[in-house]
């Protein structure tokens, strides 16, 4: 019975389990091998161990990366789940023109990154930037976005808030199916909208909850897009990410092996924070689904 | 779900413009089936875009039209780094691959890229300052696409307000009358700066060319070590933190915060708030494009290195290289032996407004170029004085380490000397891990080979 | 519904007021875009020209030869890119709702041994860093023969996506079971169940799904880069990528006029695609 089961479960996954077969393993498989080569790209891997992972522990880039990859994380993921959910709610409720409203609040993230990186370059620009004049005329004095290291994190991280549109669509799309009669019941009770959000809405959307936060983790972990385009990584790696560093030793330091390695770290921390989330998630999400 | 009158509509327009959109994809425009004779296809990969690329397609137009055994199929793209790289390591590489000189170290050292035999072709043929980029010894690695010198770019109409007349009589001769002229074209009202006269970050590209005008260097080639802070170099930093204190570093903040990349770097100056900067020779391009009514002109920057005759100055290559395992390495090397010839090289090099890296100029290049002031670039390019990046493999990493410094030093209120040794031991730690990569693989360093 | 009871007249201002002022900070940058879109490159750059065209008339005139210049230029043959990323967005996207829609299944509601530890590999591919794989990957699309064709960019996609598979499992995990068992009763399968139960009830997420995909194969730069090796092949993002220089200038506007004419088909997709989020909710939204 329980084989059975097994093979019907196998069967529903295998055009997954091909795929990851063919395109994911063996490439993986080499990726970790490759971490313990000396490679250059262009010349055979010499093995040498373990060495790029001693190597990582006194290396003073890697520390800066981190500490900004992990500011970076646990500001961005917050921020997002709280704006992406709050646009959901706002869009969700029946209005004029709601597909007006809609569209606007998604246009941005519709752009392709590079672009929209490109734009807000333009937009944070010190004195002719739409931002920093939008504030002069307020009276404020907006700061060197791109010539401070606290400044440019801040940019960086701000950005993020016009590439919700994912997030809150699906958001949107998990609020349809929360059921009436559970609001109108907490209604009748006397719960106010704080209340049937956090004991209603909440609890019945949070498995996409978990979705977006460990989506979000993922993507934030792997940042460079952004970074890339707007300050490279300056000024003085204020602004450097882990991603960048392994695309760099990858194709500009000519060191695969380092940047295989560096790429290894960062995708075993990710699975452990994620791992982390999902123990988490066990205790706060609700599958009505999953009842048997 | 619930049938109305709107998911009705909805599901009519989400078929029709699924219609169209399949519709599109089977009947939309084809590719052109060019190049279906028999001629041999060599694939060239360029990193240029825009007006850059299109210089390049009119020599490719060119050697196509001039014979009927090969036909080039040119492609460009901005980020050609990963693109170039993953095609070696993966066995598919094109047969004519456009870098950048301080590329050609790492390629060669690793043997990726294969050596030329042009015919009528020798170190002789390019100007001195362009020879150790393209060439090991007496073998040539690469052709030449284009070459850069780095000059002053000056706003004359700045120079005539502040009483400073612009003419080349006056120009200044040393770093000290450099320095002098500074001062009068910068203006700083209620924290802000109004007008600079001069700034040394500005882009930022060439942060690493300060020490070359001070008879500084960032790598001693004969040792294999790092000169990060020798006193040439503290010296030239010392000059360049000056720079910075001039203004005040919150209002230079704000006033440099521009991206880092084109044009806005040099909008300062195109717009008249910048009087004074170091740019390569397309400028004159840009400010035909952007600022035509801009009264300039560009001279050499003076240092204490360098003199009228032969000023010191930052060169950089485009450059041709046959990567290894392509397909036709003869044909490619024939096609780069045209691209050498001096009327694709003057071609080429005047639709960028850069100067020849040939010796020999025609006439009518110098005439009829679009940057007036090419003679100074030349200058430049011709001089002892003109510095290229080190020959080194590890160069970018080493650049890398060098920038976030620089920053410092730009930013902060820290002491130069002790910056330039931090960044001297983080970089005598990637020579020492490069040299162990070496010996690993019992390669010879780029330069000091068979 | 949500709406609070009681908030009434003022409510309602309030959400309107909060609406406008999200639209108008999310579309900032992209009446940006448009607005450089359809100046000259020299005021593009300018002072007074980071803001708006000079004039209606400017702009109409800018704006024509700007795009007119994007869609007619002999170096980049956008009617082309359009065609080629039409032809992998579809090929694509199909892909990833037929297999995630069946996967997601697997994960959602057979109950098997090692589904656990699988989803969790599943969710691990994600987290893999792109360029430790670029490597391998070339080589085995080269010993396949996929370099040079649209093969590496769709065939994938038919093995599902694990962000998507991910997706429909949290929302397939939020549809009752008494649903299934109710189904059951009725004689259907697994296959019945999902055909009949799950994929009505979650066409919304599956059009998200579709939507999402679209837009990442849409804006997805590296993978063109790496695979493709012929002009003719280029996708709009690569397109775009040829108006952006690394020295010399970057033509703003006409920059701004590419990415405007690639956006505007996503938009358009998401104008059709949206309404079918709030059906559930607006019905009901008169009571309160």
């Amino acid at each position: 019975m329980t084989w059975k089961r097994t093979m019907t479960g196998l069967l529903w996954i295998s055009p997954w389990l091909i795929g990851f077969a063919c395109f994911t393993v063996l490439p993986l498989v080499l990726g970790v091998w490759y971490s313990m080569t000396d490679w250059t790209l262009l010349e055979a891997p010499v093995a040498v161990g373990m060495e790029h992972y001693t190597r990582m522990l006194h290396d003073e880039v890697v520390h800066a990366a981190t500490r900004n990859t992990l500011v970076y994380i646990v500001i961005t993921i917050p921020l997002l789940t709280v704006v992406s959910i709050a646009l959901a709610m706002l869009l969700s409720r029946p209005a004029r023109f709601i597909a007006f409203w809609r569209v606007a609040v998604f246009a941005p993230s519709v752009l392709p990154l590079v672009a929209l990186a490109t734009i807000f370059k333009l937009m944070y620009d010190g004195e002719l930037g739409v931002i920093n004049r939008g504030l002069e005329a307020t009276g404020l004095r907006g700061p060197g976005w791109f010539t401070d290291e606290t400044w440019a994190m801040v940019a960086i991280i701000l950005m993020n808030l016009w590439v919700v549109g994912p997030a809150m669509v699906i958001y949107l799309a998990s609020l349809r199916d929360v059921p009436r009669d559970l609001h109108e019941a907490a209604s009748i009770d006397g719960v106010g909208w704080w209340g049937r959000l956090v004991h209603v809405t909440l609890p019945m959307i949070s498995p996409v909850i978990l979705f977006n936060v460990i989506i979000g983790l993922v993507n934030a972990a792997q940042v460079f897009v952004v970074p890339y385009i707007m300050t490279g990584g300056g000024p003085n790696r204020a602004t450097y990410f882990w991603s960048m560093y392994v695309y760099d030793a990858a194709f500009r330091y000519g060191d695969m092996g380092y940047a295989s390695a560096l790429g290894v770290v960062q995708f075993l921390a990710i699975l452990l924070l994620t791992i982390g989330l999902l123990l988490i998630g066990r205790r706060f999400v609700f599958y009505r689904g999953a009842v048997s | 779900m619930r049938e109305s009158p709107g998911s009705l509509v909805r599901t009519v327009l989400l078929c029709v413009l699924a219609l169209v959109a399949v519709g599109y994809a089977l009947l939309g425009p084809r590719p052109s089936t060019s190049g279906s004779d028999d001629r041999i296809v060599l694939n060239y990969w360029e990193k240029w875009t825009g007006t850059e690329a299109a210089a390049m397609q009119r020599v490719v137009e060119a050697f196509n039209a001039s014979q009927d055994r090969i036909h080039v199929n040119y492609l460009t793209m901005s980020s050609i780094d990963e693109k170039a790289m993953l095609s070696i390591a993966g066995g598919a590489p094109p047969d004519v691959l456009g870098l950048w000189s301080f590329n050609l170290p790492f390629y060669a050292q690793a043997d990726a890229i294969l050596p030329l035999d042009l015919p009528g072709i020798t170190a002789e043929t390019y100007a001195p300052a362009v020879r150790p980029l393209v060439f090991d010894g007496d073998r040539q690695l690469a052709g030449v696409n284009t070459c850069s010198s780095v000059a002053l770019y000056v706003n004359l109409d700045h120079l005539d307000r502040a009483g400073l007349s612009g003419g080349d009589g006056d120009r200044p001769q040393t770093l000290e009358e450099f320095d002098r002229m500074v001062g009068p074209l910068s203006i700083v009202e209620h924290g802000e700066v109004v007008q600079a006269g001069f700034l040394h970050m500005d882009p930022g590209w060439w942060h690493w060319c300060w020490p070359g005008y001070f008879g500084g260097k960032l790598y001693d080639v004969e040792t294999d070590t790092a000169t990060i802070d020798s006193p040439e170099n503290v010296e030239a930093f010392t000059w360049f933190q000056r720079g910075q204190r001039r203004y005040g570093r919150d209002a230079l903040r704000r006033f440099q915060s521009a991206p880092t990349d084109n044009p806005s770097p040099y909008r300062n100056f195109l717009t008249g708030r910048l009087s004074m900067t170091i740019q390569g020779p397309w400028m004159a391009r840009v400010i035909a494009e952007s600022a035509p009514k801009l009264n300039w002109a560009a001279w050499p920057l003076p240092g204490p290195v360098g003199s009228p005759e032969a000023p010191a100055g930052p060169i950089e290559c485009d450059i041709l290289v046959v990567p290894r395992g392509a397909p036709h390495p003869d044909e490619a090397m024939e096609f780069i032996a045209f691209t050498q010839r001096q009327d694709m090289v003057e071609l080429v090099s005047s639709l960028h407004a850069k100067p020849s890296p040939l010796m020999e100029v025609s006439e009518s290049f110098r005439l009829e170029h679009p940057n007036h002031s090419i003679a100074a670039h030349e200058a430049i390019l011709h001089s002892p004085n003109g510095f290229g990046t080190p020959p080194l493999a590890g160069w970018p990493e080493l650049n890398a380490a060098l920038t976030a410094g620089v920053d410092r030093i730009w930013n902060g209120d820290e002491d130069v000397a002790t910056v330039l040794a931090e960044v001297q031991s983080e970089v005598e730690a990637q020579l020492e891990r490069a040299r162990i990569r070496r010996e690993r693989r019992n390669q010879p360093r780029f330069g000091t080979g068979p | 519904m949500i709406a609070g009871t009681g908030a009434g007249r003022f409510g309602r201002a309030g959400m309107y007021l909060a609406l406008a002022l999200c639209a108008v900070i999310a579309v900032l940058p992209v009446l940006y875009m448009a607005s450089i879109s359809l100046q000259p490159a020299e005021q593009a750059m300018s002072e007074s020209g980071l803001l708006l065209p000079a004039s209606p008339a400017a702009a109409v005139r800018d704006g024509a030869a700007n795009y007119g210049s994007v869609l007619g230029d002999g170096a980049v043959d956008f009617p082309l890119y359009f065609r080629n990323t039409l032809v992998i967005a579809l090929l694509s996207v199909a892909g990833v709702v037929v297999s995630s829609v069946i996967v997601a299944y697997g994960f959602a509601r057979v109950p098997w041994r090692g589904r656990g530890t699988c989803f969790l590999v599943l969710l691990a591919t994600m987290m893999i860093p792109f360029p430790v794989v670029m490597v391998p990957l070339f080589v085995i699309f080269r010993s396949l023969g996929w370099i040079g064709t649209f093969m590496p960019l769709w065939i994938p996609a038919w093995f599902g996506s694990a962000f998507s598979i991910f997706l429909l499992r949290q929302f397939y995990l939020t549809i009752p079971r008494e649903l299934d068992e109710a189904a059951r009763i009725d004689g259907c399968g697994h296959l019945g169940i999902l055909l009949r139960i799950l994929v009505p009830l979650s066409l919304p997420a599956i059009l998200v799904v579709a939507l999402l995909h679209f837009m990442y194969v849409w804006n997805d730069f590296l993978g063109p880069l790496v695979f493709l090796t012929h002009r003719d092949q280029y996708t709009l993002a690569l397109g775009l990528e040829l108006y952006m220089s690394r020295l010399g200038t970057t033509p703003w506007n006409l920059l701004m006029a590419a990415s405007t004419i690639m956006v505007v088909p996503v938009l358009l997709l998401f104008l059709l695609a949206q309404r079918s989020f709030i059906e559930g909710i607006s019905t009901s939204g008169v009571k309160g």
